[in-house]
């Protein structure tokens, strides 16, 4: 699995379809889906979990037990993981945010530990971080 | 004459972002240093921060010619000499206040049609014609895009605008840097000097 982190409008998703330009992928989109799809066997981009997980869940377990059977379903050498750090603002107001923003700090934890390669995306520009 | 070197500059609120900029300007520009301020003293938080910058700046050992312009880049053309160095700050004060321009008349530039399309365009061209002058250009700005998606349509599109200007900005710069805890880390050009 290769896990690109960025912030938001940072280019992240630009970027990814860039590099795979010449791949045929299946690109989930999960923001726009109250659930996730079965992956194809072939190069796999999972993206939008954020979004995803506020709209459908309201218990972190549950949340990335349903995010982990997509990731354990895919093949790990052509899946492609991308996600929005949303962990360095101001402690949201809404209990909800604050939900949603430790669920996706531990989610990424969680993916960077099984990932093979992690890229941080700033403003279009990649650094390996593992 | 060779081109001025352009310089992008973000990170967190009090991370030592200004103070990495004057230090390399003063390390790397030829002439005068101006500083471009954004900030408008609209309230007594504002004027307070203006304040302290002003202060930071004097009690430094070497001076500095200060420009204010909130917004409309183009106006300082005129007023930079061969071989300055400038250091502008920020983009997220200097968009806030183009995004506002003309809310007195009950439409501001984001809710015309185009308009702060037009404004980043012209931000843009003003820097590359500022580094055509001044030996060096550094812009700072703020990293503010890594919290949860913001609730109102302005804030939305406030985001959206500013990481596609810091995208373009560092597409252009010779230099980027992210300030994170007063250490910068330098992401262009990835190696060398």
């Amino acid at each position: 699995m290769h896990v690109y982190i960025g912030g938001a409008h940072n280019g992240k998703r630009e970027y990814v379809r860039t590099a795979l330009a010449d791949e045929k992928v299946q690109w989930v989109e999960a923001g726009d889906l109250s659930r996730l799809p079965k992956p194809e066997s072939g190069r796999v981009v999972l993206a939008g979990l954020e979004a995803y997980l506020s709209s459908n869940h309201r218990d972190e377990e549950s949340a990335l037990k349903d995010v982990f059977r997509f990731i354990e379903a895919a093949d790990q050498d052509r899946l492609v993981v991308i996600v929005t750090d949303i962990g360095r603002g101001i402690v949201p107001a809404d209990p909800h945010s604050r939900w949603l923003r430790d669920t996706c700090g531990r989610l990424n934890q969680r993916l960077f530990r099984e990932a093979g390669r992690v890229t941080r995306i700033w403003y279009g520009l990649a650094k390996e971080l593992k | 004459m060779v081109r001025g070197r352009l310089v992008f500059i973000s990170g967190g609120v009090r991370s030592g972002k200004t103070a990495f900029a004057e230090n390399w300007l003063c390390a790397h520009a030829a002439g005068r240093r101006v500083y471009v301020a954004t900030g408008r003293p609209i309230d007594r938080e504002m004027r307070e921060r203006i304040r302290h910058h002003r202060q930071d700046r004097a009690a430094r050992p070497e001076s500095w010619e200060t420009i204010e312009r909130p917004a409309d880049f183009s106006g300082i053309l005129p007023m930079i000499r061969e071989g300055d160095g400038l250091l502008i700050d920020c983009i997220t004060t200097w968009l806030a206040n183009e995004m506002y321009e003309g809310i007195e008349s009950g439409l501001p530039c984001h809710r015309r049609q185009g308009c702060l399309e037009e404004k980043v365009e012209a931000l843009l061209c003003a820097l590359s014609e500022m580094t055509g002058k001044a030996s060096a250009v550094v812009v700072v700005s703020n990293e503010v895009l890594d919290e949860p998606l913001p609730a109102t349509a302005d804030i939305r599109a406030y985001s959206e605008m500013l990481g596609h200007i810091h995208q373009r900005l560092v597409s252009m710069a010779d230099l980027a840097y992210e300030m994170d805890a007063g250490i910068p880390l330098r992401w262009k050009p990835e190696n060398g000097k």
